[in-house]
């Protein structure tokens, strides 16, 4: 197209837009009659239509080119993994962990498990609050780290006591668990479940001292009194200087 | 459903759950009283059955103590207080003692007691929560290095 025949370049854009399938219905219909009627439009069309074509050409030909360079050389290497596999074994395929710890990653920071996990504490906050803890016949809790069983006086005696638990329905578990009890020596926190001792007249969901504890057990009278020694003398204070005071209990 | 419904039903699913009855219901009160005596050795190796008692606020609990080797007892306090459930009271014994206590409940003869003994010093001497009859007294004692020693007598009626 000479200089003289030049379009207009708003209408150039018009043709081209067509041309490329993006006109509306209305610059379809107008350029359908440019072309029809101006044979400038119509000259500019069948260029851009021829060179468009030449162009679709010249995509087309090294995408199949390539295409067929990546399926031989996939090819290649799987028949490489096959005769390396004789040799060395199979190679381990460490992708699935990787994407196991990813998609942990991404359940841990999806908003739906973050969702699910938030409703999960409200509900147990509900239930915290919503039963009563502790009540008869609920499982308690007792301490103890170190426990020593004697014939009659001390059963128990536990250092800093911690946390513990007793129960008749678990005695004999407990009772290994008693056996082993250097195992738990260093422990910050026991769990023995439920009551120790028959004997011992109370249940005790938890206990804590900074001295050592120890059940101090009259099987004749069934009493047992919690006994608390001190950890360190020499910062104990007297606690009772003055002569004790004898104070009648109420009548 | 607007937001302002959505509150409304769960405000109204939460005044129905057993917290609330339970908090509502909740208006028992018990007496606790709190013995504090004072157990020390007049002379060494006494025995300890001829524990000599030198009040009579505690012939009940003398025989339990018996274990305790200590040959003289002595009364030094008994305060009683009334408290409501779930609601602490706190009795300072002689000596410097704070002992904090919450019944939690009572039925049927048994009791649940949260306890807080502490020392002068601050010192927690025992923490502790315990499930008992009703009839029993909790006995707790701590041993002083001057080797004389003070027991807690804690009753729940």
């Amino acid at each position: 197209m000479d200089q003289k025949n030049k379009l207009p370049i708003i209408i150039e854009r018009l043709l081209i837009k067509v041309g490329d399938g993006e006109g509306s219905f209305v610059e379809r219909a107008i350029a359908s009659l440019l072309t029809s009627s101006h044979p400038g439009s119509r000259e500019f069309s069948r260029e851009m239509k021829v060179l468009g074509e030449k162009v679709q050409f010249l995509n087309a030909e090294p995408s199949s080119s390539k295409s067929l360079d990546l399926w031989a050389k996939i090819e290649r290497r799987i028949n490489e993994e096959e005769r390396a596999a004789v040799y060395l074994g199979r190679r381990d395929v460490q992708v699935a962990a990787e994407e196991g710890r990813a998609s942990w990653i991404r359940q841990v920071l999806s908003p739906a498990l973050f969702g699910g996990m938030a409703v999960g504490v409200a509900t147990a906050t509900i239930a915290f609050f919503a039963f009563k803890p502790g009540t008869p016949d609920s499982p308690s809790f007792v301490s103890g780290s170190g426990v020593k069983i004697a014939s009659n006086q001390i059963v128990a005696e536990q250092p800093a006591v911690d946390l513990v638990s007793f129960s008749s329905k678990d005695r004999n578990r407990n009772r290994s668990r008693l056996d082993n009890r250097d195992a738990f020596r260093n422990q910050r926190q026991v769990r023995l479940l439920k009551r120790m001792d028959p004997r011992i007249p109370f249940e005790v969901d938890w206990m804590k001292s900074d001295g050592k504890v120890s059940f101090i057990q009259d099987p004749q009278e069934g009493s047992t009194v919690i006994w608390v020694k001190r950890n360190d003398p020499a910062t104990t204070p007297k606690v009772l200087e003055a002569e004790p005071r004898i104070v009648q209990a109420p009548r | 459903m607007n937001l302002s419904r959505k509150i409304t039903l769960i405000l109204s699913c939460l005044f129905w759950t057993p917290s609330f009855q339970v908090a509502s219901a909740e208006t028992q009160t018990v007496v606790v009283a709190v013995r504090a005596i004072h157990a020390h050795n007049n002379s060494k190796g006494s025995n300890i059955v001829n524990t000599s008692v030198s009040d009579s606020g505690f012939q009940d609990i003398r025989d339990k103590l018996r274990r305790l080797r200590y040959d003289s007892l002595s009364l030094i306090s008994t305060q009683e207080r009334t408290v409501a459930l779930n609601d602490k009271d706190t009795v300072e014994i002689e000596g410097g003692h704070i002992l904090t206590f919450r019944p939690v409940y009572k039925e049927n003869k048994k009791v649940c007691i949260w306890l807080k003994w502490q020392d002068s010093t601050g010192m927690k001497v025992l923490d502790t929560r315990l499930h008992f009859d009703g009839d029993e007294t909790v006995l707790t004692g701590m041993s002083n290095p001057d080797g004389s020693g003070i027991v807690l007598a804690i009753d729940v009626k």
